[in-house]
């Protein structure tokens, strides 16, 4: 199976070379499908397979009671080879069995959750509903949000905070960035508090499209702008305010490049997706980047702030 | 209202890395709960701990909503970070001998403690010795 799909990927890339249409079709291709590889081994020996699987870049393993199964995505899948990965889980577990290798294509995977979503009431002024659940929602500002497995229909606490920093600070005729945009609904609310445009982006492809049915649910296509980027192809530059909620791991590399977002206009910078654990190392760095604290909350475990620039 | 369990699944996934593509999605999409919530939750979580692979125990109720324990990584796993080898790698796919000193397993036993149960130091420091043993490590000291 693999040497099939190694050949076929060879192939294509011989044949399209600089071909970007083609090229763009195989990237589809490859990220949209996944290879589950189940394999028999007892859950007792189950970790010690993963000191094999550990070496290659599976997307993730589910644990039955009597076997591992282990995703790729397509792309990954090609890169190895199936009866070397089990032959060297054979040489610590003789009894190692490949049972079967499936191929599945991706899909909604949150659409039964999204089926019963509630709606959320995030403070005196804003509410967050489904389309389905609308009519029944009386606030101020009513964002709806039909996600299509993307990220923000306030039923997380990061959202939560973000809206609640948000409501505080002046948006009228102001221009913002949304980092991460997810089911677009803090781009949504920024027009709704009167900005005047929103660039939003994403790195994934459903939140992109999602955000977009979102953006025209609300009526606010006019001022919002939204685009499948990544975060290191982005000028930040020239903005009243940025709107990040990501997490560690993205946000302290970006503190620099989030700054010279607001520094032309000394604007504001709002971030979430962060724990209190990590609060600390977050001010710190901030600190480090000539940003300053103007505000933070909390709730649960989580922490959103509000940074501005130092004034010289 | 009293929320009743309605079951539990296991997965081992990257720190800091999960997404909604298989096993998270199927996982909790079959199951009717938010994998979206999980994703956001497990990658702040292990944000720190980028590079290693954890287990996580998801235990889900009946009003869709579920908790879950990440627990420390596999012994396996931790050994053969500390020993330096590589699977996957056709060079060295014949010749794999790597070491572990004792020194090195006794600061897996610090970080496996907590699912340990029992915990009694040196019984746990030759447990992980075997399972060295069971991987093809050789245990110095």
């Amino acid at each position: 199976m693999s040497r099939i799909c190694r050949l076929f990927v060879t192939f294509v890339n011989s044949y399209v070379n600089n071909n970007v249409y083609v090229s763009k079709l195989l990237d589809i291709y490859l990220k949209t499908d996944y290879f589950i590889v189940k394999i028999a081994i007892n859950e007792e020996y189950q970790d010690l397979a993963m000191s094999v699987l550990m070496d290659y870049d599976f997307a993730g393993v589910e644990q039955n009671y009597d076997e591992l199964i282990v995703s790729f995505t397509t792309e990954s899948y090609c890169n190895i080879n199936i009866d070397e990965l089990i032959a060297e889980i054979k040489e610590i577990l003789p009894e190692t069995q490949l049972n079967s290798v499936e191929k599945i294509s991706d899909r909604n995977w949150n659409e039964e959750w999204e089926k019963h979503v509630q709606p959320v009431i995030v403070s005196e002024q804003i509410a967050i509903t489904p389309t389905h659940h609308s009519d029944n929602i009386d606030a101020q500002i009513k964002i709806i949000i039909d996600p299509k497995m993307s990220f923000g229909t306030g039923h997380h606490n990061t959202t939560r905070l973000m809206c609640k920093l948000m409501e505080k600070i002046n948006f009228k005729d102001k221009k913002w960035i949304d980092v991460g945009t997810g089911t677009g609904v803090l781009a949504i609310l920024a027009a709704k508090l009167g900005a005047e445009y929103i660039y939003a982006f994403d790195n994934n492809e459903w939140s992109v499209e999602n955000a977009v049915e979102n953006i025209e649910k609300n009526a606010v296509s006019d001022k919002i702008k939204i685009e499948l980027e990544d975060i290191e192809n982005v000028e930040f530059d020239d903005y009243d305010g940025v709107a990040a909620n990501i997490f560690l791991n993205l946000v302290i590399p970006s503190l620099k490049k989030f700054k010279m977002g607001i520094l032309k206009r000394n604007g504001d910078l709002l971030i979430s997706g962060i724990m209190i654990y990590d609060e600390q190392q977050v001010i710190d760095e901030a600190t480090k980047a000539g940003l300053v604290l103007a505000d933070k909350i909390y709730e649960d475990e989580w922490v959103a702030f509000h940074f501005r620039i130092k004034d010289n | 209202m009293a929320k009743k369990v309605l079951g539990s699944f296991k997965l081992q996934l990257k720190a800091g890395e999960a997404t909604m593509a298989p096993p998270v999605g199927p996982a909790f999409g079959q199951r009717g709960l938010n994998g979206m919530e999980f994703v956001k939750q497990f990658n702040a979580k292990t944000a720190k701990q980028q590079g290693t692979i954890f287990p996580v125990l998801v235990t889900f109720f009946s009003d869709k909503s579920f908790t879950f324990i990440i627990k420390s990584p596999p012994a396996a796993v931790l050994l053969k970070q500390a020993s330096g080898i590589k699977s996957g790698s056709k060079e060295s796919n014949k010749v794999k001998v790597g070491t572990v000193t004792r020194k090195q397993l006794e600061e897996i036993v610090e970080i496996k403690k907590e699912d340990l149960n029992a915990f009694d130091k040196e019984a746990a420091v030759s447990m992980i010795a075997g399972t060295a043993r069971s991987i093809g490590l050789v245990v110095e000291g």
